[in-house]
């Protein structure tokens, strides 16, 4: 199998550490483009979109083995066995966090750092744990995803407005991020949000950063001060942001607090 | 557009909501339009956030697509979104946005237009897609089964060793699968063409398998049938079974006939077997219960005759006669009767060929019955050189036949004659008497077992005597003829080779 392909891998640099890049559920790795030049100079970059996703191989999509997490996390060890020579930090937003914990967890000793951004365990309140949603909001959104069917697959945004601020950011391009496959971002959007890996945390004993903004619906704070608390080598970090991407809307501050971070680890 | 001067009818009643909003969503600016639309007053909504009018689920979906989004292209358009009514009605609405840079910090301009109808007409496209994805399935589900069945019903056509063919409408073009090819005598499939296929079925069947064809293809009944012999190109004879069912299109005019060839060459002759079995049985029944009773019958009234009444000599002579005479007529009823009974099931008569001279063997035939005929004049000629190998009581046997023949059906008052005659290769044996000709209609079946003359009240087992001079003649490699009119009268041959 084409794994570069399946991935639609991208890798820069020649660095002996590989930073891994993995996106969360909705969009793919052009999310990273604000963040990732800060860390081109030292490190060597791996950005990758999970199968389902982006411009991966949608044929490679299979419902049993996407199903779980796992079978994402399957697919981190086997980018990282084929090119990922070195130490690997692994930066995972949102549930990609967590697929790098199960990554990990599967094959230990290749993963020396996690950058977790705005990470959770575990979406759906449950008892005194606090989640975030109840199950009523996820079959909404399940619904939601589903009435937007033209938000996942429109080809035909009319590109309306220019971005006179980023020309490098071509009209052409509008709305052309994050498209997939309709049905595929309903999967791996009930994947991700009925996930529960709060058990699986005390086993990880990998550095861990936890970057949590301070007002994020996806990740509330809680959420991140959860994890703090059960994760043994956890590092928690919250960065004055609204919103679920730091990386994008706080970018140097991210930065800075990854920066913080990779200096204790390396 | 921070600037712009409040109670501006051209932004505050605009055919759109207009929003401005911190890069955090938190709402500037909003016009009448918008408040309107979602039955909010300004002071209500300026300082909330805007996905705090979002449904959870939309919240979600806001976050980690379209903001995503927003920030990398700095602009978005035709993103829809269900905005929450005071009322608690969800509104949709499509929004187009952009980010501007001002002194250095981000704000979001929104124009955000009412959907209701777009919103309709997507959920009718929803419902037609997953109508189309249910129909999708089940024609797939259709084509599974379908597949299923055709493989079972090849499997059904291979085990039963069925071949097909079909007929197109109009033209009345036929096809036969490459299967076909195996029935006739190919060793492998292979296109077969109409014309060789017609042409190998042998030419008496020929003419009543096209005319078959042709007369249910004029007027179809429930379906075609047809058995037929072919000549394969092994040149083995098969007898063929051929079936066919017109198939017609939705508006019920015929477009074809599919059709179904068998190999019934074992079944065939197995029905021919039994069928002779049973025509053995029947006539072995018919010579014991007819032909022997009247012998027995004569020898009967014979005794009955003896114990009667005192007898003077001549007339004992007679009786005698006639007690001998039966008893030979039964005897040999019984040994043809054996040697049919051998022919017919294939164990053969069973010859001993030995150097024998073919015109002794005439004259010893022809000077016994006549002692048994004293009344009748039986002469023989021979000419040439008659020694050949052959079985000699089997030709003495196949000669008495026919003479007994000649003298039963020939005019009393004149002689038979037996010729035994030497020929370069073969020896040839001819009876001839005068007399009634033999019907012409009997000829096709007169070496055939219990052939008898024309009406039953008078009939007497010709056959089973010519049947086995037949035999005889066949298993020496020869064969038996005869010529029979009113001017020459009738004259049997036997040609043996030497």
């Amino acid at each position: 199998m084409d794994i570069r392909a399946r991935n639609n891998v991208q890798v820069s640099g020649e660095q002996a550490i590989t930073m891994v890049f993995a996106h969360g559920f909705g969009c793919d790795q052009n999310m990273w483009r604000l963040l990732a030049p800060s860390f081109e100079q030292r490190f060597r970059i791996l950005r990758f979109d999970h199968v389902g996703s982006g411009k991966s191989d949608l044929s490679a999509y299979d419902r049993t083995k996407y199903g779980t997490l796992h079978g994402y996390a399957h697919d981190i060890n086997e980018l990282l066995d084929e090119f990922v020579p070195g130490p690997a930090i692994f930066v995972g937003h949102s549930v990609s966090a967590m697929i790098g914990m199960l990554a990990d967890l599967e094959r230990p000793g290749r993963i020396i750092g996690h950058v977790m951004v705005g990470p959770s365990p575990c979406y759906v309140n449950d008892g005194d744990y606090v989640g975030g949603f109840e199950r009523a909001d996820i079959d909404e959104l399940l619904a939601t995803l589903k009435s937007n069917y033209l938000g996942w697959s429109s080809n035909m945004a009319p590109a309306i407005m220019g971005a006179p601020d980023r020309p490098e950011l071509g009209t052409e391009l509008t709305n052309s991020f994050c498209q997939t496959d309709p049905d595929i971002a309903a999967h791996f959007a009930s994947v991700t949000f009925l996930s529960d890996h709060r058990s699986d945390l005390p086993r990880l004993h990998t550095p861990s950063l936890i970057l949590q903004c301070s007002e994020d619906i996806i990740a509330p704070v809680a959420v991140g001060e959860y994890m703090h608390k059960v994760l043994p080598r956890s590092t928690l970090r919250i960065i004055d942001n609204v919103g679920h991407c730091p990386h994008l809307s706080a970018p140097s501050a991210s930065a800075a607090a990854i920066e913080d971070f990779l200096h204790e680890l390396t | 557009m921070i600037d712009a001067p409040g109670g501006d009818p051209l932004y505050e009643d605009a055919a759109c909501g207009l929003l401005l909003t911190q890069a955090d969503g938190t709402i500037l600016r909003v016009n009448r339009t918008f408040c309107a639309w979602l039955g909010r007053s300004r002071e209500d909504l300026v300082g909330q956030r805007l996905d705090t009018l979002l449904t959870i689920g939309g919240r979600i979906f806001h976050q980690t697509h379209w903001m995503p989004l927003l920030k990398m292209q700095r602009s978005l358009s035709e993103v829809k979104l269900e905005l929450k009514h005071l009322d608690g009605q969800r509104v949709p609405m499509v929004m187009n946005a952009v980010i501007r840079t001002r002194d250095g910090r981000d704000f979001h301009e929104l124009a955000i237009f009412s959907a209701r109808d777009r919103h309709k007409y997507e959920l009718e496209l929803l419902r037609a897609r997953e109508r189309a994805e249910e129909h999708l399935r089940n024609e797939q589900a259709s084509q599974k089964a379908l597949a299923e069945a055709r493989a079972g019903l090849e499997l059904a056509i291979d085990a039963a060793q069925l071949f097909q063919w079909s007929v197109q409408m109009p033209h009345r073009e036929r096809q036969y699968d490459p299967s076909v090819a195996l029935l006739l005598g190919y060793p492998d499939r292979r296109a077969i063409e109409p014309a060789e296929f017609t042409g190998r079925i042998v030419a008496e069947d020929r003419r009543a398998e096209a005319s078959a064809l042709d007369a249910f293809l004029n007027s179809p009944a429930d379906r075609f049938q047809a058995v037929f012999r072919v000549l394969g190109v092994d040149g083995v004879q098969r007898w063929v079974a051929s079936w066919g069912r017109l198939r017609s299109d939705a508006s019920g005019s015929s477009t074809h006939l599919v059709g179904l060839l068998q190999d019934v060459t074992q079944s065939h002759r197995q029905r021919a077997e039994a069928e002779d079995r049973a025509l053995l049985a029947e006539q072995t029944l018919g010579i014991v219960g007819h032909d022997l009773r009247n012998p027995l019958a004569a020898i009967q009234m014979a005794a009955d005759i003896l114990g009667l009444r005192v007898l003077d000599a001549s007339q004992q002579v007679a009786l005698g006669e006639r007690i001998r005479s039966s008893t030979r007529r039964a005897n040999r009823l019984i040994a043809d009767l054996l040697d049919f009974t051998r022919a017919r099931t294939g164990h053969g008569l069973g010859l001993s060929k030995t150097l024998v001279d073919g015109h002794a063997v005439a004259r010893d035939v022809v000077a016994e019955l006549a002692t048994a005929h004293p009344g009748r004049s039986l002469q023989h000629t021979d000419i040439g050189d008659a020694r050949m190998t052959a079985d000699g009581d089997r030709i003495g046997q196949a000669l008495g036949n026919l003479i007994s023949n000649a003298l039963t059906y020939g005019s009393p008052d004149t002689a038979v004659n037996v010729t035994s005659e030497g020929r370069t290769h073969s020896i040839r044996f001819s009876v001839h008497n005068q007399g009634t000709p033999i019907d012409p209609a009997m000829r096709p079946t007169i070496f055939e077992p219990m052939t008898r003359g024309e009406s039953a009240g008078h009939l007497r087992s010709v056959g089973l005597g010519l049947y086995i001079v037949r035999e005889i003649a066949v298993a020496h490699g020869g064969e038996v003829d005869y010529v029979s009119d009113e001017v020459s009268g009738t004259t049997f041959c036997i040609e043996l080779p030497r």
